[in-house]
């Protein structure tokens, strides 16, 4: 239980590190580009490790997370591009 | 399958969909995001098509952008910036320059950079500073999104500025509505001492062919007529917001499923092989935060 609480800290610190630094760089939508995908990959990466540690990971668990992220990063970097 | 049904299979945990509601099992995203893909694609097209249904109207006046910028001066401890008629006529030919020749830079395609319209209205400058926005809906956002630029930011707080131009314009950017903001800063040479250079700044790469000091000349190039912005919404297809609202309806819908579905799931202890909707939840609504707190105004 300890270790998951962990898991997801680390996850809330990624998101808001991710979320403050994309309006950090409000004035280069590059740079906002870029921060996203890293967001998106770190959740991919995040998926992976936490059910590695959980003893359940499976390609269909990390298809979903894939899924997941690139949907959320398709979103904004297609709002990015019509800034 | 009943409608009810049909909406439980969609939406709920259960038997009929392995007990994982529907909308989020891995074919529905992957619809999603062809369907995103498509909308972009179709509303690509339509620019592309019917470029005069798409566009972006606002409420910037250049008042307002000035008491924003002499506020930001005062908390800097900037002297106030006056507005002086030749500026807001240099500024006026610049966002008529930009529209006229449609581009969007401090240097047009053509290599006149931005000191030239200084010489035209003949304003003789000591300092010149030119900073660009477009595509803001308020003069509020346009400060704001200037203020964090590091460049655009020592523009707006340099001491040595005196006088400022600023003109808000309506007009067609590569097939596009557009609300152009020009903010021309400069100090003329009669109030500066003997012997000082003439120095001028733009926030990114600076024109790499830095005049003296400005003088009036005059131009062969067209008059542009210009649309001062009025400053009324107008009835436009915006694809920023069409591409926003979209965003958030599809995320939003999935997020409440991903929500629901993690409930049912913790409530009937069900097992299943699939990634934790805890996290699939923090991770859609930080997007969708990103996605609300996006604004379309670009700086330059």
């Amino acid at each position: 239980m300890k270790e998951e609480i962990v898991h997801y800290l680390v996850l809330l610190l990624i998101l808001d590190l991710g979320i403050a630094s994309f309006f950090l760089f409000s004035f280069n939508r590059y740079y906002q580009g870029a921060i996203v995908i890293t967001m998106g990959i770190l959740y991919v990466m995040w998926g992976i490790i936490h059910h590695y540690f959980s003893r359940d990971l499976h390609p269909k668990v990390i298809l979903e997370y894939v899924l997941i992220s690139f949907l959320g990063t398709l979103v904004i970097l297609s709002i990015l591009a019509r800034v | 399958m009943s409608f009810v049904a049909r909406l439980k299979h969609f939406f709920l945990p259960q038997e009929s969909n392995n007990f994982r509601a529907k909308i989020i099992h891995h074919q529905s995203l992957s619809y999603f995001s062809i369907l995103f893909l498509v909308f972009q694609f179709i509303l690509s097209s339509t620019f592309l098509v019917k470029p005069a249904v798409l566009g972006f109207s606002s409420q910037i006046f250049p008042e307002k952008i000035l008491e924003l910028t002499n506020r930001e001066r005062a908390k800097a401890g900037a002297p106030p910036l006056k507005l002086n008629p030749l500026l807001n006529e240099a500024a006026q030919r610049k966002a008529g320059d930009m529209f006229a020749f449609n581009y969007w830079a401090h240097t047009s395609p053509s290599g006149r950079d931005p000191w030239s319209f200084f010489k035209e209205v003949g304003y003789r400058y000591l300092y010149a500073g030119e900073n660009l926005a477009r595509d803001f809906s308020s003069p509020e956002a346009v400060v704001s999104a200037w203020m964090a630029s590091p460049s655009h930011r020592e523009n707006i707080l340099n001491p040595k500025y005196r006088e400022i131009g600023v003109s808000v314009v309506d007009g067609t950017l590569g097939g596009l509505d557009t609300t152009l903001v020009v903010q021309l800063f400069g100090t003329p040479v009669s109030s500066a001492p003997l012997g000082e250079r003439s120095e001028v700044v733009v926030p990114k790469e600076a024109s790499k062919n830095i005049p003296a000091i400005g003088e009036a000349g005059e131009s062969s190039r067209p008059l542009v007529t210009l649309a001062q912005s009025s400053g009324k919404e107008k009835p436009l297809i915006n694809p920023f917001f069409l591409t926003k609202n979209l965003g958030i309806t599809i995320l939003g819908i999935i997020t409440a499923v991903v929500i629901l579905d993690g409930i049912i799931i913790f409530r009937q202890k069900t097992f299943r092989l699939s990634g934790r909707s805890l996290s699939h939840t923090m991770f859609l609504l930080g997007v969708i935060l990103i996605i609300i707190l996006s604004s379309p105004g670009v700086i330059l």
